[in-house]
């Protein structure tokens, strides 16, 4: 859920794009003469290299990027899922965000949320964030009860009183690449989009901590992620398609994207 | 840019910049609600202006993003394809554009 929200921002980018093109080639010229290279700090703003010019760390962590042999596969589930996103699940989305007032989803959203919470608690533990468990916790107790069984996020907006504890948002996969597992082969699922195979592992691992599990049978379960996935899309119509509108290549843009995404996450 | 006006209401913070030489990196974070999404710049002086010349949101730089995009069509294709692809994508993206001012 966090890949598209993440990626709107990228959008901003994007969008300023053509300022730089407009001298057209003279530009390339022009900037021939810098160099680009990352070379001083990495992605989150740490330095590599220090003043005398030693490098401080090996520059990008391997295990951020996975391999894809089952490219094919993978392409295929893709232009799949995506042919289904604009045949299927837009339409109706776009359909019950219409008939629905936004407050309403929005609050169908927190509530799937709040009952993600022993996901995220356990999560939180199995990788000793004690104080991000916590968080959660209390959350979750609030929410649950003040909050109308977490259709109100009563907590939203207030200030942490100790500001420095991270939000707890953990799964498996994140607990698995905490203690050190790579990713393994990229894949992709049909409906479950992006994934890898120690995500998968995760996902699954999720299953078994989640309390729709216990409660829900088959079918009953079917329609419980359904309707959560078309409440999210109903929120959050519009950012895949200006993410792809933006790729050259989406395929590859959407697995660069997820990877390093999932690396940032297993890193807090 | 259609998609900026989505992002009103939200705060951004700086956290903090760094200076080396004609390289600098602005980390900030915008803030939605109880969400953070980090958005990091780097910039390079040019004539003694600096410009932003990648954007890193949570954790995906859009140069790399590009980056590993070209290296996937140069490796099944060569500079040709990728130049071609490129002009396609342009040109598709201007219509897009012009379509959405005209409305």
């Amino acid at each position: 859920m966090r890949l598209t929200l993440a990626l709107l921002i990228a959008l901003i980018a994007f969008a300023a794009v053509p300022a730089f093109a407009e001298d057209g080639s003279s530009a390339t010229q022009q900037f021939a003469q810098y160099k680009f290279d990352d070379n001083v700090w990495d992605d989150s703003g740490n330095i590599i290299v220090d003043d005398d010019g030693d490098q401080q760390k090996a520059g990008e962590p391997k295990h951020e990027l996975a391999s894809d042999p089952f490219e094919g596969w993978n392409r295929f589930w893709f232009q799949f899922n995506d042919k289904l996103y604009f045949a299927l699940f837009k339409p109706i989305a776009q359909g019950y965000g219409y008939v629905l007032p936004q407050k309403l989803r929005q609050n169908f959203s927190n509530f799937f949320h709040n009952l993600l919470f022993p996901v995220r608690f356990v999560n939180c533990l199995l990788q000793f964030k004690f104080q991000a468990a916590g968080l959660n916790l209390s959350k979750f107790v609030v929410n649950s009860t003040f909050g109308l069984g977490g259709l109100a996020d009563v907590t939203e907006g207030r200030k942490k009183t100790r500001p420095e504890i991270p939000d707890g948002i953990e799964d498996f996969g994140q607990t698995l690449g905490h203690w050190g597992m790579g990713n393994g082969p990229y894949l992709v699922w049909p409906l479950l989009g992006p994934s890898s195979a120690r995500d998968t592992v995760g996902f699954v691992g999720d299953y078994f901590v989640s309390v729709d599990t216990y409660v829900l049978s088959f079918w009953e379960a079917v329609g419980y992620y359904a309707f959560g996935r078309i409440n999210y899309l109903s929120l959050n119509l519009g950012q895949y398609e200006t993410l792809k509108n933006g790729a050259i290549d989406p395929y590859q843009a959407f697995k660069d994207a997820y990877l390093r995404m999932r690396a940032k996450a297993v890193k807090e | 840019m259609p998609k900026l006006e989505d992002y009103s209401g939200q705060k951004v913070t700086y956290k903090k910049q760094m200076v080396r030489g004609d390289k600098a990196m602005v980390l900030t974070e915008v803030v939605d609600k109880d969400k953070t999404f980090s958005v990091n710049y780097r910039l390079i002086k040019i004539g003694g202006q600096w410009m932003v010349y990648d954007i890193i949101a949570e954790g995906i730089s859009l140069v790399k993003n590009y980056r590993s995009q070209f290296a996937e069509i140069l490796h099944d294709g060569n500079v040709d394809t990728l130049i071609a692809k490129l002009n396609e994508k342009a040109e598709h993206l201007q219509t897009a554009q012009t379509t959405e001012t005209q409305k």
